[in-house]
């Protein structure tokens, strides 16, 4: 376990020292900044667009950070051959993997709790919260997210480049964020085997769009049920498991 | 050979400069036929692609209307609504049918029901401010986006009581579009019906009905004018000066209220 | 003495696509305790694939490979290991401190003990200055002895370098040969392997010629040089074995 932390610990310090997650933390402020200070025709109180761009950035930037970081972990270390000292020490592939993979998560969730702290104190300046439960619970899905983005991200790159790996991943979160519900409609209106089909496909790719609650939280829905919430986390971890030994099973037999 | 190169060289300069002048010419005189004026410069740069911004920015308006739901629902079903929080029978039938049976071990398709929310709500009251942002922006993006104006200038002026805001925005929006039937009809309208200014209602639909002429509209849009018009010249005591456009709305619209305000203004023709 | 590397008809094959290439034929090699070995060949010999296996990166095709007794693919065999790659390549967002903190942390090393050695070793190399400064900024020679300093963090018993001189000033050569000598008297094993002919002959117990995926010849300089005419150097030897196999 303390091997697993030690690599873990180096993305955390490479995540302080290089300059993108600044970038976005600056970029997340002016933006939620100027869109609290616009005024429109001395109405007070409008806060929902900002809620909206809030959570979207806020889940955005956190993406694209546990992406990048997760995406870049195998194939750089293999370019610039630091793979081999690592390799030569007492660790088995799998804590490699692991070591990774915890990396991802803790650059991720250092960066989504800065992000979305920042976001709720937006949220509160705005106007009264509505559901602190349903925060708690935008909270818990975008930790889950992120532990679902950073394991997608890991498998790949124990066999594609990180360009290859980062394109394949945005296009997923937008293909299954943005049209999750047309996929489903199209798996309802088929029939027959292409049912089964779309069926089997349904299972197998990862549903991003569990995590989404941003409509939920823009616009003060109710929070989710407690078997819904217990549901994702399960669902999460199952699949986490899946891709993670996957990824070992294929880094096992990789050659360097 | 090296005459011809020069010669060659001189001739694909000339056709450059004229080329460049050319396309030059076209850019004026499509920036001209622009209302881009009070456009911020980084939104120019959008070209074409700001139309469909701002429409866009509309649609957004129109989601956050019905609570960030998309209405397929209520167009495919042609339910009732309900306000958020009210327990309404309606709204309850709408959910309900708007889910498809799942199987309680399709685990997956449960759980996407129970994240997605589409329930169908309208916003109420106060919360209505809530779509501003958005119909301001697609204002903002593109000034020749006619209904951003309008209908900003309706919540505004209808749902928000921000009347003065409402006329400001839309003489605004007039400004950039001088030629726009349907801003003159929306500034007239809320002049005849949220300030009984019959004045300066008549004075608006007037230039609203005049505009109307030189571009294709139906029947449907010249009521909304007129019916305003006549309204305000009864409200300023000058009927006689509605009865041509009674006469003419009960053609296009033959029934018994026209009828009885044609027979009642006959005599002071 | 006690063998602390063991190689038997040691083969490896890389194969991508349809092409094979061999790049080790059958090697028997052993290095007992104690003993500086040094490793040479020309490049494309199968030195780095060599070592690779002897760390367990790569799985032998034929053959048997044991370190301490024990597959090199075990990971508790290389708790006694140390290694210094050919490309000195660390990651740059990192001081050295930290870096060997990490590695120290992954050999399990306690924490006050870790504290201590990353010192000494610093000091050791010589960046005991450079401790706490980002290694982007770093020289490739810096790199080359950060890179050592990483390989002792676990005061290993078999000390692995490829190519430990490259990149290094003729002081720091110096100082690395006296420290590679200084490891001897501590008992401990290493496996070194290099271009650098007269370093290798300065500082090996006994030498490995390895060329094409054979190894040629082994035995101590004075094994290796003592059947030929007086006077001849290594180098001499050297390019005279490899000419004949190539």
């Amino acid at each position: 376990m303390r091997a697993i932390w030690a690599i873990a610990g180096g993305m955390i310090k490479e995540l302080i020292r290089k300059k993108d997650f600044y970038v976005l933390l600056i970029f997340m402020l002016v933006i939620l900044g100027v869109l609290s200070a616009q005024t429109f025709f001395q109405i007070e109180g409008i806060s929902r667009y900002v809620r909206d761009f809030g959570y979207s950035m806020v889940m955005l930037f956190s993406f694209i950070i546990s992406i990048t970081f997760a995406a870049k972990q195998i194939p750089v270390e293999i370019e610039s051959r630091t793979i081999y000292p690592l390799l030569a020490k007492p660790l088995s592939r799998y804590k490699i993997i692991l070591g990774k993979f915890c990396g991802s998560m803790a650059v991720s969730v250092v960066s989504f709790t800065v992000f979305y702290a920042i976001f709720i104190s937006f949220y509160t300046a705005g106007g009264e919260i509505e559901s602190l439960s349903l925060l708690g619970q935008g909270f818990i899905f975008g930790i889950l997210f992120l532990c679902m983005t950073s394991a997608f991200a890991i498998f790949l790159s124990v066999f594609m480049t990180m360009a290859a790996n980062v394109t394949l991943s945005f296009l997923f979160y937008m293909i299954i964020g943005g049209f999750s519900s047309s996929i489903k409609e199209i798996i309802f209106s088929s029939k027959g085997v292409v049912s089964v089909l779309y069926g089997i496909l349904y299972y197998l790719l990862p549903h991003f769009e569990f995590f989404d609650l941003r409509v939920r939280i823009t616009h003060a829905w109710d929070p989710l049920p407690a078997w819904v919430v217990v549901s994702v986390s399960v669902y999460t971890f199952v699949y986490c498991f899946m891709l993670l030994s996957a990824a070992d099973r294929i880094f096992r037999r990789k050659k360097f | 050979m090296k005459k011809n190169n020069i010669a060659l060289t001189f001739v694909c300069l000339a056709a450059i400069v004229l080329m460049s002048m050319k396309i030059d010419l076209y850019n004026c005189v499509y920036a001209e036929a622009q209302p881009v004026n009070d456009v911020p410069v980084f939104l120019r740069f959008l070209g074409e692609g700001r139309s469909i911004i701002s429409s866009m920015s509309i649609l957004q308006a129109d989601l956050y209307w019905h609570g960030g739901v998309g209405h397929f629902f209520e167009e495919h079903q042609g339910v009732g609504v309900a306000g958020v929080g009210e327990d309404c029978e309606a709204c309850k039938h709408s959910d309900k049918h708007s889910r498809p049976e799942v199987s309680p071990f399709n685990i997956l398709f449960r759980i996407s029901q129970e994240i997605d929310v589409t329930e169908h709500i309208h916003l109420q009251d106060s919360q209505i401010k809530e779509i501003v942002p958005w119909l301001y922006y697609a204002a903002e993006i593109d000034p020749g986006n006619i209904q951003a104006y309008t209908l900003t200038g309706f919540y505004l002026a209808d749902r928000l009581g921000k009347v003065s805001q409402g006329i400001a925005f839309l003489k605004e929006g007039l400004r950039k579009n001088p030629d726009s039937w349907e801003i003159n009809a929306e500034i007239g309208r809320i002049y005849f019906q949220r300030l009984k200014d019959h004045e300066q209602a008549v004075r608006f639909l007037s230039e609203a009905w005049n505009l109307m002429q030189k571009v294709p509209h139906d029947k449907f849009q010249e009521r909304f004018v007129l019916s305003f018009l006549v309204y305000s010249y009864e409200g300023m005591g000058q009927e006689k000066k509605a009865l041509p456009f009674y006469e003419y709305l009960n053609k296009l619209f033959p029934n018994d209220v026209f009828d009885k305000k044609i027979k009642r203004f006959s005599p002071l023709k | 003495m006690q063998k602390i590397l063991s190689a038997k008809n040691l083969q490896y094959t890389y194969e991508s696509g349809k092409s094979r290439t061999e790049a080790l034929k059958g090697v028997d090699l052993s290095v007992e305790d104690g003993e500086i070995f040094g490793f040479i060949g020309p490049n494309g010999a199968g030195k780095t694939t060599a070592i690779k296996l002897l760390l367990g990166i790569l799985t032998p095709e034929k053959g048997e490979l044991t370190l301490f007794g024990q597959s090199p693919r075990e990971p508790k065999t290389r708790q006694k290991v140390g290694y210094m790659p050919e490309i000195a390549n660390y990651y740059k967002y990192l001081t050295p401190v930290e870096l060997l903190k990490i590695y120290g942390n992954i050999f399990g090393i306690n924490k006050d003990l870790l504290r201590e050695r990353v010192g000494k070793l610093l000091e050791l190399v010589g960046l005991e200055n450079e401790a706490n400064r980002l290694m982007r900024t770093f020289s490739k020679g810096m790199m080359q002895k950060v890179s050592f300093a990483q390989a002792l963090i676990n005061d290993p018993d078999l000390l692995i370098l490829d190519e430990p001189m490259g990149g290094l000033d003729p002081f720091s050569r110096m100082k690395m040969r006296e420290v590679i000598q200084d490891l001897k008297l501590k008992g401990k094993t290493i496996f070194f392997s290099s271009h650098e002919l007269s370093e290798v002959e300065l500082v090996s117990d006994r030498i490995g010629i390895l060329c094409k995926g054979h190894l040629l010849a082994t035995g101590t300089v004075n094994d290796l040089l003592g059947d030929k005419k007086a006077g001849q150097s290594l180098e001499n030897y050297f390019l005279n074995i490899i000419g004949e196999k190539i």
